[in-house]
């Protein structure tokens, strides 16, 4: 299986959230230089915890910032709200970082992650129509071949083929996305809810004719045991993802789960 | 002195996002902010303008919040940004998270919010925007607009200062009064006949709303007019004069040659 040979990643999510952008921007320079895979912040308006009218930032301009503050890692969002922009544009964003990040190295660090969409607040506050759950996996499936197609025309090409990462654990309609468009898929699932997700995410990669071996695992460790992520890799995660929340950016879990990563794959 | 009187002259540069890989816009962004020029414009567009159609182009916001990032003194906007391609508060949320990005450590940030109703028409087609009619478009941005100042002044943490909004576009009736209301800055591409025309259709909107238009900053292009026009329209009161470079190139020549014309004008 290709997710054998996968070397484990460690993606940290900077929450943009209770913290003013040189604490977010030295934050980034810290992950950098500590060796983390991935950087991620996440597509919303408003904070998901703590103080619900604090500190919050928007999504794709400080990942363009991020992309010409680093050098080395890579940098997206967990995930980006589908519902909240055009998909060409999207499309056009996600190309245009891809740029940014490549430096003079000719070659991009941006992942487009990409979601349907839940926080009904974002949507109420700043007038964008919340619909249905199923209205909005509807709306990201009809979306997915717009970006793929912007991406196939745009000029500049893309530096590389953008890894697209959707998030979600839904089982009928989330898993059948992941199955046709996913480089990487990421959940919140525990080990066990994990491990029926991946079955069900192979059937449906089946059903559409998709070697699901390709699609990178990604699963969140916060809250979870080194136990629970042994286990998490066994059953084939290799990315794994740390959220971490302002004010303070607290870095130690990060160090830890490192160690552990070099561990894994020492 | 009236506050237009008073004001200094300033150079904005536009540098156009298109036929130029990402470094080089980089390289040319590095050079105007060592240059000195006031300001660094780009533009909201998805195609380019001029030259080889489907040539290369870079998206604003994202370019931008890189410079932002990059850069340390100048300061940056869209020249302009088009209303119709995201929603009002969204616009909002960039802007004031770029102006923070600019900030760096100095607790000031450096953008501009240029906007304007839009109107090239293949962007909307290729991307799947509704285009509608000049009309259609100006009465969003009259709606937007609010919105916008609403949600700025709603945002945690919010902009470093006041974010100031320039406004593009001639258009007498609607575009002058939507200025007269929201502007700190209008732009357009006059000559001087035109800005001497437009001017006190401006201040009559200015008069018809409550608002002293003295307080707005007028803004013109450079592009192919002679220095005699650029003084007269100078004499008008216009103060920020703006420049396009176009890439692969982006020859600075022009831009340090309007510099030059800055600074002794200001001595």
């Amino acid at each position: 299986m290709t997710s054998e040979k996968r070397a484990v990643r460690l993606g940290v999510q900077i929450a943009p959230q209770h913290a003013l952008y040189p604490k977010i921007r030295e934050t980034a320079a810290e992950l950098e230089e500590m060796g983390v895979d991935v950087l991620f912040n996440w597509d919303h308006f408003y904070p998901l915890s703590g103080e619900p009218d604090g500190l919050h930032f928007e999504s794709w301009t400080m990942l363009a910032a991020l992309a010409e503050q680093t050098s080395r890692v890579e940098i997206g969002a967990l995930v980006n709200c589908n519902s909240y922009r055009n998909a060409n544009l999207q499309a056009d964003m996600a190309r245009t970082i891809d740029h940014i990040s490549a430096k003079d190295t000719g070659t991009g660090r941006f992942i487009f992650g990409t979601g349907s969409g839940w926080f009904e607040r974002d949507y109420d506050a700043y007038g964008y129509e919340f619909g249905t759950v199923g209205g909005r996996l509807d709306a990201l499936a009809a979306n997915l071949p717009i970006i793929e197609e912007r991406w196939s025309v745009i000029n500049p090409a893309p530096t590389r083929k953008i890894p697209v990462l959707i998030g979600g654990g839904g089982e009928k309609k989330t898993l059948r996305i992941v199955a046709k468009h996913a480089d990487i898929w990421h959940s919140f699932s525990d080990p066990a809810t994990l491990e029926r997700k991946l079955g069900i995410l192979a059937e449906h990669g089946e059903a559409v004719g998709r070697d699901v071996s390709q699609i990178e695992i990604s699963t969140e460790l916060r809250g979870r045991t080194t136990d629970d992520a042994d286990e998490m890799h066994a059953l084939g995660t290799t990315l794994f993802t740390l959220g971490i929340s302002g004010p303070d950016y607290d870095l130690a879990p990060v160090t830890d789960w490192l160690a552990w990563r070099d561990s894994k794959n020492a | 002195m009236s506050a237009s009187e008073s004001r200094p002259v300033r150079i904005g540069v536009q540098l156009q996002p298109q036929h130029a890989e990402f470094a080089q816009i980089r390289e040319t962004a590095a050079r105007l902010d060592d240059l000195g020029a006031d300001i660094l414009f780009n533009w909201d567009h998805f195609y380019p303008l001029s030259g080889d159609r489907s040539g290369l182009h870079f998206e604003a916001w994202t370019t931008l919040a890189a410079i932002a990032e990059q850069t340390t003194r100048i300061e940056i906007g869209t020249l302009v940004n088009c209303n119709s391609y995201r929603n009002p508060h969204l616009h909002a949320d960039m802007a004031r998270t770029v102006d923070h990005i600019s900030a760096h450590d100095t607790g000031t940030g450096r953008f501009i919010f240029g906007i304007g109703a839009g109107w090239f028409r293949r962007d909307h087609d290729e991307y799947g925007y509704e285009f509608g009619s000049i009309g259609e478009r100006l009465a969003s941005l009259a709606e937007n607009l609010p919105l916008i100042e609403q949600r700025m002044s709603a945002l945690n943490p919010p902009p470093t200062r006041r974010i100031p909004m320039l406004i593009g576009g001639g258009g007498e009736k609607k575009t002058l009064r939507l200025v007269a209301q929201h502007a700190d800055i209008w732009h357009s591409f006059s000559n001087a006949l035109d800005l001497e025309r437009k001017l006190p259709i401006l201040a009559a909107h200015g008069e018809a709303v409550g608002r002293d238009v003295d307080e707005i900053e007028v803004s013109v292009e450079l592009d192919r007019r002679s220095l005699a026009e650029v003084e007269t329209m100078y004499d008008l009161g216009a103060r920020l004069f703006t420049v396009g470079i176009d890439g692969p190139d982006y020859d600075l020549a022009p831009v340090i040659d309007w510099l030059a014309w800055r600074d002794a004008t200001n001595s």
